[in-house]
């Protein structure tokens, strides 16, 4: 391996240990997706199941108390689940201030590494911190939708969410990483994570469907990337759950849920499907990533 | 001259860093305009400054703060580019061979800024690795360095654990992991007690007799008195007096000295 190719290994490992060894900061990396499971298990839960089976008994059907708390059950953890892919790399892009705030960017630099590898390590500690954790929550997802009793998911389910989580999450590190790159101060990135970790929730509809929300922020939430995130989480892990509603109680009913629930978006009169989640997330990714690598070109200009 | 050290024999003539009317200037925020009394949006850091270090000596930087001290061995070590003038570091431009420079040099902080988990074994062999130190020779500089300044018994407690002097001497052993020609410091033993000032002002007359070429900042008379083969004294940005410490001092002490050359640029009695 080149000079440059084993010093970006190296920078990339250490800035991941350093991640997560500081265990109160993994901790806090996941509170947004354990919030959105606490609410759900206090009062979220019950609110929506009985509301829901309050506008199946309206529409004239009896019972699918299991099909309703299926479907329940996959929506908040199909949220907690997008939550943890923006929340946990925006928590491990804190060793890129820490590192700004103290002085050791200096003392990586004089290394006789090309000075592209120091932000390049930062961006792959990122997206290796977001995979490896957001690994780990999916797998809880699994065993917690196995458990319960209500795994109604595919195959093709499982790789789809193996997929999204990918895909999330190096669209969510490009994105924080170049967001981040302009932060100098611990207190202000301590601000940014503290205001994204409380409202990312909300804007994603994890904490409620987005249709609950005014049109205004509806229309906003669609120039959000983790709404995407969340709508194909949403879709591989509901889908099960809402063919289950569709067989056995109503199909109108799981087909307005769909919409409710933001399986499918209306953006602007065109509906957004799992291809163009995909596609969206992708661009996202590839064009944050070149405005890091535009911006580290300019950094490096700047400093010459 | 011919110098016969432990570490073997060494032309002490040999030039090894060249600095050419190096200049730098800075842009100011409103902020620091305030700060300085100057409604002037730049600041000249660096003036023309030009100065020579030589094999097996050591060079001191005196000047007061803001002097441009810090920002001269910035560039020497590449974190800035000079607007004008070069620098030349073995032979290598700052300017066009900035690689090569930093294979050439350590450049050293007074203190060490890394996490608290890591082991100074863990340090010491990820900068190596940074470096580009192969494995077997990076283990040997491990062990003959560790055993000399007594890190060996302490290799694999953690940083946080260390005491303040044993976590200095880890810094400066991490900072020649590469065996560089030209060791770099800037205010070496600023914020130190007396016992870690010690270990670090021992640390650098030790390099020198490995022959190494030592660059350092300060603005501490006695550290100059003690250290430095030459010296450059420097006031806003350009070398007031540049020479061998018996040249620039005539007799003075370095203090006397420098107040004399402060006094005839500034015309302001201290």
């Amino acid at each position: 391996m080149s000079g440059n190719g084993y010093a970006l290994r190296l920078l990339t490992r250490r800035n991941l240990k350093i991640f997560l060894k500081d265990k109160a900061n993994v901790f806090f990396s996941l509170l947004a997706p354990l919030i959105v499971l606490a609410l759900y298990v206090l009062f979220l839960g019950r609110i929506q199941e009985d509301g829901l089976l309050a506008a199946l008994e309206g529409m004239g059907e009896t019972g699918g108390a299991e099909e309703i708390s299926a479907f329940c059950d996959s929506w908040m953890l199909a949220g907690s689940m997008s939550c943890a892919c923006i929340t946990v790399p925006l928590c491990a892009c804190g060793t890129m201030i820490q590192d700004k705030a103290r002085g050791i960017c200096a003392d990586l630099l004089i290394s006789p590494v090309s000075k592209w590898v120091t932000p390049a390590a930062y961006f792959l500690s990122v997206v290796a911190a977001g995979l490896a954790i957001g690994a780990i929550v999916l797998g809880v997802c699994f065993v917690w939708l196995a458990a319960s009793g209500i795994w109604l998911l595919s195959i093709s389910d499982v790789f789809g969410c193996i997929g999204a989580l990918l895909l999330s999450v190096v669209a969510s590190s490009a994105l924080l990483v170049f967001v981040v790159g302009f932060f100098r101060s611990q207190g202000a990135f301590t601000a940014l994570n503290i205001i994204l970790g409380t409202v990312v929730g909300f804007l994603i509809g994890a904490y409620m469907p987005i249709s609950y929300f005014p049109d205004a922020i509806q229309k906003l939430t669609f120039f959000i990337p983790g709404s995407y995130t969340a709508g194909l989480f949403r879709n591989f892990m509901m889908r099960g759950a809402l063919d289950g509603i569709a067989e056995r109680l109503s199909p109108v009913f799981a087909e307005s849920l769909k919409e409710e629930f933001s399986l499918t978006f209306d953006f602007f009169g065109a509906e957004v499907g799992i291809p163009a989640m995909f596609v969206v997330l992708a661009c996202t990714a590839g064009l944050f990533a070149g405005l890091n690598v535009l911006t580290a070109f300019l950094r490096g200009r700047a400093k010459s | 001259m011919q110098t016969e050290t432990p570490f073997g024999d060494f032309t002490q003539s040999e030039e090894v860093v060249r600095a050419e009317d190096l200049r730098k200037t800075f842009t100011l925020s409103r902020k620091q305009q305030r700060l300085e009394h100057t409604s002037f949006p730049r600041k000249v850091a660096v003036d023309g400054l030009s100065f020579s270090a030589y094999r097996g000596e050591i060079y001191g930087l005196l000047g007061p703060n803001g002097a441009g001290k810090t920002t001269t061995l910035r560039m020497l070590s590449t974190l800035i580019s000079p607007d004008s003038g070069d620098a030349f570091v073995c032979g290598h431009s700052v300017r066009r061979a900035p690689h090569k420079v930093r294979d050439a040099i350590g450049f050293m902080t007074s203190e060490l800024k890394l996490e608290g988990f890591f082991t100074p074994s863990y340090l010491f062999d990820f900068f190596g690795a940074m470096h580009g130190v192969e494995k077997g020779v990076l283990a040997a500089r491990k062990e003959e360095l560790f055993a000399r300044f007594g890190i060996d018994r302490f290799a694999e407690v953690k940083v946080k654990d260390l005491s303040t002097g044993m976590l200095q001497k880890v810094s400066l052993v991490i900072s020649i992991v590469h065996d560089p020609a030209v060791v770099i410091f800037d205010e070496p033993t600023n914020g130190l007690d007396v016992l870690t000032a010690k270990v670090v002002t021992d640390f650098l007359a030790e390099l020198k007799n490995m022959g190494k070429s030592i660059l350092l900042s300060t603005h501490i008379f006695s550290l100059v008195e003690k250290l430095c083969d030459r010296v450059g004294i420097i006031i806003d940005g350009k070398m007031a007096a540049d020479g061998t410490l018996a040249d620039i001092c005539g007799g003075m002490s370095i203090e006397e000295r420098f107040f004399e050359v402060y006094r005839s640029i500034k015309g302001e009695t201290v």
